[in-house]
């Protein structure tokens, strides 16, 4: 996951980022208290969310929003200031969160629980490939042949098939007939649960 | 909220903090004298600057920011129970560097915490100190900061 932090006053993104470190230890966090920096740094760059001061000199934070929000609008804007004025102008830019400073640890949690657009490690291809079926089964397959401690070589003479077979059924590039996984579950010696 | 410390320097403290009394004053840090202050209730955090009179040489020689922050940790060792001095740390102003100490206590068997720094404006010590019982590091950093990069001066006087 990335993250922007951006505030005219360094001692809040550090304060902010900190937290974040603990809270996501994985999440790959950029910092920036020079509003020409952060202009500069999202015409190559995308993030997941940006926390975003609204009153900077040199730039307003609901500007700023609207141009990372042109660039890729699913980033997840989530407003940081000290005035609680700004909240009807913020959420014209379909903000995720509103967090008044000095911030509060609880709310910062339910704010990254809440996103307008939950960031999920997930790819949308990863999830083509395990929803596929074909490595589904593999996968499974695999699994179930190590937890029975049976090796490769044990499995492809048990099941009377080729090395071949055997590996193009565990890498999903050929799904078993159902009397072929029938055999499988035979000879791994599992229940049809598993095997499902 | 805006507040006018002695009609020289003025401090900000976050909008969901509410002015203290002279009496809470008082119970929170000893003293209401030259002394402003805000608290939030929900994170039972407090938050005050006090400041001296105007110094200059040669009194300036005697009363500077390490005799004030000196005197600060005098008080707390004196006053709070089960004190334990935290260390030196240092915070940002637009001025430059600010220094200061922090500390924990307990009170009625509660767990507390605080920091103070001081720093030098318009010829007077001013000493931002806190304290609380929320272990929310963030806020209370954040807090601390906010208020301590505040403190300006009214009217464009002279550093």
């Amino acid at each position: 996951m990335k993250i922007l932090v951006l505030d005219d006053h360094k001692s809040i993104v550090d304060d902010l980022i900190y937290e974040l470190k603990e809270i996501m230890p994985d999440a790959e966090c950029t910092g920036i208290s020079e509003p020409a920096e952060a202009l500069a740094l999202i015409k190559d760059h995308s993030y997941h969310i940006a926390f975003l001061d609204i009153e900077m000199p040199e730039l307003n934070g609901i500007e700023f929003a609207k141009k990372i929000l042109a660039k890729d609008p699913r980033t997840n804007i989530i407003y940081i200031t000290a005035h609680s004025g700004y909240a009807v102008e913020c959420f014209k830019t379909y903000a995720s969160a509103f967090l008044e400073k000095p911030i509060d640890r609880d709310e910062l949690v339910d704010a990254l629980g809440h996103l307008r657009f939950p960031v999920s490690n997930i790819t949308d291809e990863m999830v083509m490939q395990e929803f596929s079926g074909n490595s589904m089964i593999g996968k499974r397959i695999v699994r179930l042949r190590e937890e029975s401690g049976m090796s490769r070589q044990d499995f492809i003479k048990a099941m009377g098939v080729s090395a071949q077979t055997v590996y193009r059924w565990e890498n999903g590039e050929r799904i078993p007939s159902m009397a072929t996984y029938m055999k499988i579950m035979q000879v791994l010696g599992v229940d049809i649960d598993k095997m499902l | 909220m805006k507040i006018k410390l002695n009609n020289e320097i003025s401090v900000e403290y976050p909008e969901s903090f509410a002015e203290m009394t002279g009496a809470e004053l008082k119970k929170s840090f000893g003293s209401a004298v030259r002394r402003s202050g805000a608290k939030n209730d929900a994170k039972q955090f407090f938050i005050s600057v006090s400041w001296t009179d105007r110094v200059s040489l040669p009194t300036s020689l005697f009363v500077n920011e390490k005799s004030c922050l000196n005197k600060a940790a005098a008080r707390c060792r004196r006053t709070l129970s089960e004190h334990r001095d935290d260390g030196h740390i240092t915070r940002e102003h637009p001025t430059g560097k600010v220094t200061g100490f922090e500390y924990s206590y307990t009170q009625d068997g509660t767990p507390y915490h605080g920091a103070a720094a001081a720093i030098k404006l318009c010829g007077r010590i001013y000493v931002v100190e806190y304290r609380t019982s929320s272990f929310d590091r963030m806020f209370c950093s954040m807090a601390f900061n906010m208020v301590i990069t505040s403190l300006r001066p009214i009217r464009g006087d002279k550093r």
